[in-house]
């Protein structure tokens, strides 16, 4: 495997390497914004890693030139031991099925003019995977990975609620067994009760299916509940990190502790 | 892994159509009802009916079907409006209802060709132009439209026909050929703003390819305003080819097409009035049900422009 010397994965194989991330959009006027600067971290097989940072500190952007959603401006992704940045369309579109996301925003995630089991089925008819009764059968069987009742292949997602709406996009999400997903703030438009769902949902399907996850969120509750480590990131870049109760217990960098400090906490009565 | 193993048999009864559809039928039922409140929506979808019937039926319903293709019955030259002759009758003693109700297919099917063969050039070109990447592409689409869009329509299919030669099947021809930028400029301004979603996003990053993006996303998106335009559009392109009969570019007198029937109609103003009102007034109805059909198609499939 190629990599750059002076990276040091910390996985002796990881299954998601990237080095040197950048990522420039070029806003109105001829300006530059760097939305990501040198961003380089690994993923080890089942492991959970976390990134936490503001809204706009760029970790969107991470999780989408991960799955090359949009492309970096500079960097390399290694999937599974294979440079996926220099891939082209129809090898990549192929490898989607390994890799897959969640959004932060189910609402917007579905289209309301498809059926919730139309949603879940597309990923299998664009990959070709299954089609007719066998197609039938699958979708059956995703909707009750996600607790969901079978019926709800009927329905169209504005009959649904919001935690059934991002059960549903997890289920499309799985429907290619992929081994790596990308969660992109899967709670975080969601009520606070169905927060708690959702996540014990993402955690059991990590354990039985043996996933391993890039989880993105603001929430520093809910990463030091369900990653291994964390990556604090400001700005485009990563200035902490380590695994979750280190970096929680022991913050080194002072931005790492504005942002636990940041956290409302109920007085102990 | 503990996935069940599912097991189609379960229990249940495949679903049954109304169950499977319970939604959709919902929806329908929703629509019906939010259209049927509105008094002006109910008569555009009356009179769309009426002319449709009429022209489906026309020659069974003519009272005299054999005055339509020019017969001469000059000892009822241009007689007022009788019981016999509800419509009164034209300088060929030929009966004016009957006319009306025959050219009723001809000018719809006018209508429909006009509309969809525009459709049909206009949304493919707008659905690439709002969704390519390339902006040379998207560029050359928008100029040429906006070089259509700039020469008024019915002045550039008289320019037309007036090559090709009269005749309705040029005026239909040379309609549908002036008539796809609208369709273009509605279709790439809706397709901007669906191809950001993040269904679209989600669908790609599943591995869709871009036509299955187009075909089940974008275009189902689409698809409320270009009906709405669509239904505008058949009174317009009525009215239209209706004014290119008229100059005597479209169908010719013996047919009865409503505006040719007016362009020989002229003549016999104001004293035989009822030989170009009448016709005058198909036109008249046929564009204002479609219009109002539209508007009420809109007010239900994109309820946000009414400000209900």
């Amino acid at each position: 495997m190629p990599t750059s010397p002076d990276v040091t994965p910390l996985h002796p194989s990881p299954l998601l390497h990237a080095i040197g991330l950048v990522k420039v959009f070029h806003a109105s006027g001829g300006r530059e914004v760097r939305a990501v600067d040198g961003v380089g971290f690994s993923i080890g097989t089942g492991e959970v890693l976390g990134i936490v940072g503001e809204s706009g500190s760029g970790k969107s952007t991470i999780a989408r030139m991960v799955l090359r959603l949009i492309e970096p401006s500079a960097g390399r992704i290694m999937f599974a031991g294979q440079d996926i940045t220099a891939l082209g369309d129809e090898a990549m579109r192929r490898l989607r099925g390994d890799m897959q996301i969640v959004f932060q925003n189910p609402h917007s995630a579905l289209n309301g003019r498809r059926t919730i089991g139309e949603a879940i089925a597309e990923p299998l008819r664009v990959q070709t995977i299954a089609r007719g009764a066998a197609l039938h059968a699958r979708v059956d069987r995703l909707l009750d990975l996600v607790s969901l009742p079978r019926a709800f292949r009927h329905r169209y997602p504005h009959e649904l609620s919001g935690g059934q709406k991002q059960r549903v996009c997890i289920a499309r999400a799985l429907a290619l067994e992929p081994r790596f997903l990308v969660l992109d703030e899967p709670t975080s438009a969601l009520d606070v009760s169905v927060q708690a769902q959702i996540l014990d949902v993402l955690g059991e399907l990590r354990r039985e299916l043996s996933l391993t996850y890039l989880f993105i969120s603001h929430n520093l509750a809910v990463v030091r509940t369900l990653c291994d480590r964390v990556l604090v990131m400001s700005q485009g870049r990563v200035v902490e990190e380590g695994p979750v109760a280190a970096v929680f217990a022991n913050p080194s960098q002072a931005y790492t502790r504005t942002l636990l400090d940041s956290v409302p906490r109920l007085p102990r009565i | 892994m503990a996935l069940p193993d599912a097991s189609p048999a379960l229990a249940d009864a495949p679903p049954t159509f109304r169950m499977r559809h319970a939604t959709t039928i919902r929806q329908w039922r929703l629509y019906a009802h939010l259209f049927s409140r509105s008094f002006s929506s109910m008569l555009g979808l009356a009179l769309v009916a009426l002319f449709l019937v009429l022209a489906a039926f026309g020659p069974w319903l003519a009272p005299y079907p054999g005055d339509t293709a020019g017969a001469v019955k000059l000892s009822q030259r241009l007689l007022a409006p009788s019981f016999a002759h509800p419509f009164g009758t034209d300088e060929m003693g030929a009966d004016l209802l009957s006319r009306v109700i025959v050219g009723t297919r001809i000018s719809l099917w006018i209508g429909l060709i006009i509309t969809v063969v525009g459709a049909g050039i206009g949304v493919p070109l707008g659905i690439v132009a709002g969704y390519t990447k390339s902006r040379l592409l998207r560029g050359a689409i928008m100029r040429l439209t906006d070089l259509f869009l700039a020469v008024p329509g019915l002045a550039l299919a008289l320019a037309i026909v007036a090559a090709l030669g009269p005749g309705i099947a040029n005026c239909i021809a040379a309609l549908a050929l002036v008539w796809w930028p609208g369709y273009v400029r509605l279709v790439e301004a809706k397709t901007l703003s669906v191809k950001e979603e993040l269904f679209v996003e989600a669908s790609r990053a599943a591995g869709a390819r871009t036509p299955w993006i187009l075909w089940h996303h974008i275009l189902p998106n689409c698809l409320s305003p270009i009906i709405v335009k669509l239904s505008m559009d058949m009174g317009l392109a009525v009215l239209s080819a209706a004014s290119l009969g008229f100059i005597g570019l479209g169908a010719k007198p013996p047919d009865p097409e409503w505006g040719a029937m007016i362009s020989v109609a002229r003549s016999y103003m104001p004293d035989w009035w009822w030989y170009s009102a009448f016709p005058g007034l198909a036109i008249f109805l046929t564009v204002l049900g479609f219009n109002l059909l539209g508007d009420g198609l809109r007010d239900i499939l994109d309820p946000r422009s009414s400000g209900r």
